[in-house]
């Protein structure tokens, strides 16, 4: 057997799913930040406990963002969110487990 | 094929069998806003259903990574290429939104049900438009979905690397189950007639006995919820956690209500809500207002459904993420994001409350009432228009109640606090 061509060469096959394939998607992170930051506000975290969010590695949306703006420039966006939108806070009562009579 | 009403769709749709609802329909609520991929859920659902031999790939409940990550990977993009190929151009909703019977306008493209008829294959037409993954597609739930979150790499840095086109990082999180459909893909295309929908809670569930393993429902689940095990040779599914619906916990259910499933008990990001809506004997949703789920999906349209053009009517809803381009969420959740967002970023004082109620009590919550206090702060919102806007905050106190109709729950929305910057001195 011999073949005339070396794989290398022989052109893409359209189906190939080893072809890298990547398209942009328009978005803003900086949007996608501002409104992460908001939600745990209004979950009733401070600004610490919402930094710890984008300090965990495990956490790859907030700790990517950490890695794009840098520290200083998350805790900052923090601080002026919660400047503006406040922490909520709530209080919750469970009530007693039903007894069997 | 039968004619059955899609309420999702705002009109009538091809079926392979006549209309017939239960009595309560299991559904939920995800808010795709806070959710920060955990995986909590997912490991609840695996440590539970799914850890033994021939399950090790079976992923009832993931969160995958949106625009890029999907569990199997591309399977909505793969679905609705195939859609697009058998009704081009013509996958489009009308604006013409009205009531309870069409809250989104009407879609005026196909359905897989319809489209299945004008894709003849060598073997025949399907019963729902579907495919099989390959083995590698469902090899991991996570894969490369969030590379974009990486190192940086220097250009050049990789001899003959291909340079990509810059892509901001942005994305947002997808958690995904059985969405107990009403009109179940899987059941339609079951040739052992193996599928079937519960008549007390609507959910879809595999007669483990009956199921030859022929993965008809593995191709026809839009969703790609249906799994095949390979050491049983049959299909597995999403149970929906059914003795915690049924109230047969033992331990955590000594009174016998109904409880939330595992993978929604076990999310500690507070995005989840689930709970049984009660059906109209026509199938519509009986006009239930101070059932939460009711609330949020049928008055406020807050939460939406994944894909409805699909057509199976699913039951999982979804409040959409503010962040994302309209586009992209239009052709996920249909044409009601815009006003699903512009409500949810500047919630009124009952959605707010209601809002309170995910992820506090691991019973159903069938019914809350909203005790109103005093307004205690107003606070300025920036709408996705960009316009201001103020949302009053007032300390109401909503109360949860179980199936028998007791207190399950009660949650009081107090004064906001406002933290002070590093940069004063007496700050902590």
């Amino acid at each position: 057997m011999h073949e005339s061509e070396h794989p290398k060469n022989s052109p893409v096959e359209p189906e190939d799913p080893m072809m890298l394939k990547a398209e942009p998607v328009s978005g803003d992170p900086e949007v996608m930040l501002a409104c992460i930051v908001e939600e745990y506000a209004r979950m009733g975290w401070g600004a610490d406990e919402i930094m710890e969010l984008f300090d965990k590695p495990f956490f790859r949306a907030t700790n990517g963002l950490k890695a794009l703006f840098g520290e200083d420039e998350i805790r900052k966006r923090i601080e002026s969110t919660l400047r503006q939108c406040g922490v909520l806070r709530c209080k919750e009562t469970h009530a007693e487990p039903e007894t069997e009579v | 094929m039968s004619k059955v009403y899609n309420w999702q769709l705002g009109r009538k749709m091809k079926y392979p069998y006549d209309e017939n609802h239960p009595d309560w329909q299991f559904a939920f609520v995800f808010n795709i806003n806070r959710c920060i991929a955990c995986q909590t859920c997912t490991m609840a659902c695996k440590s539970t259903w799914t850890f033994s031999k021939g399950q090790e790939f079976m992923w009832w409940n993931n969160v995958e990574t949106k625009p890029y990550g999907g569990y199997p990977q591309n399977w909505d993009v793969k679905l609705l290429n195939m859609l697009e190929k058998v009704n081009p151009d013509k996958q489009a909703w009308s604006a013409d939104k009205g009531g309870t019977e069409k809250p989104y306008g009407t879609f005026q493209g196909m359905t897989i049900f319809e489209a299945a008829k004008k894709n003849i294959s060598p073997t025949g037409s399907q019963r729902a438009l579907g495919y099989l993954p390959t083995d590698a597609e469902w090899r991991s739930p996570n894969i490369h979905e969030e590379t974009a979150a990486g190192d940086t790499m220097k250009k050049g840095e990789w001899g003959h690397s291909t340079q990509l086109p810059e892509h901001k990082v942005w994305f947002f999180y997808l958690q995904r189950l059985c969405n107990h459909c009403t009109y179940p893909g899987c059941l339609a295309a079951c040739p052992r007639k193996a599928i079937y929908k519960r008549p007390e809670d609507g959910i879809v569930l595999i007669d483990q006995e009956r199921c030859r393993g022929y993965r008809k429902c593995v191709e026809a689940c839009p969703y790609k919820k249906s799994l095949y095990r390979p050491t049983t040779k049959i299909s597995e599914k999403c149970i929906g956690c059914y003795p915690r619906i049924e109230g047969k916990d033992p331990t955590l259910s000594s009174n016998g209500v109904p409880l939330e499933t595992r993978c929604m008990t076990a999310c500690v990001g507070k995005i989840r809500l689930q709970g049984l809506v009660k059906k109209a004997p026509d199938g519509t949703w009986a006009n239930v207002p101070d059932n939460p789920l009711h609330f949020l999906i049928r008055e406020r349209q807050v939460a939406l459904p994944l894909y409805p053009q699909f057509g199976t009517e699913p039951n999982g809803f979804y409040i959409p993420p503010r962040w994302v381009p309209r586009s992209y969420l239009t052709q996920m959740f249909g044409p009601g994001v815009d006003a699903a967002i512009e409500q949810y970023v500047c919630p009124d004082r009952e959605l707010l409350d209601v809002l309170q109620l995910f992820r506090a009590s691991q019973q159903i919550i069938f019914k809350f009432k909203i005790e109103k206090g005093p307004k205690v702060a107003e606070l300025e919102v920036t709408l996705p228009s960009g316009k201001k806007k103020t949302q009053e905050v007032y300390n109401d106190t909503v109360i949860g109640y179980n199936k028998n109709g007791k207190e399950s729950i009660r949650i009081t929305v107090e004064e906001p606090t406002f933290e002070r910057g590093s940069e004063h001195v007496n700050s902590i």
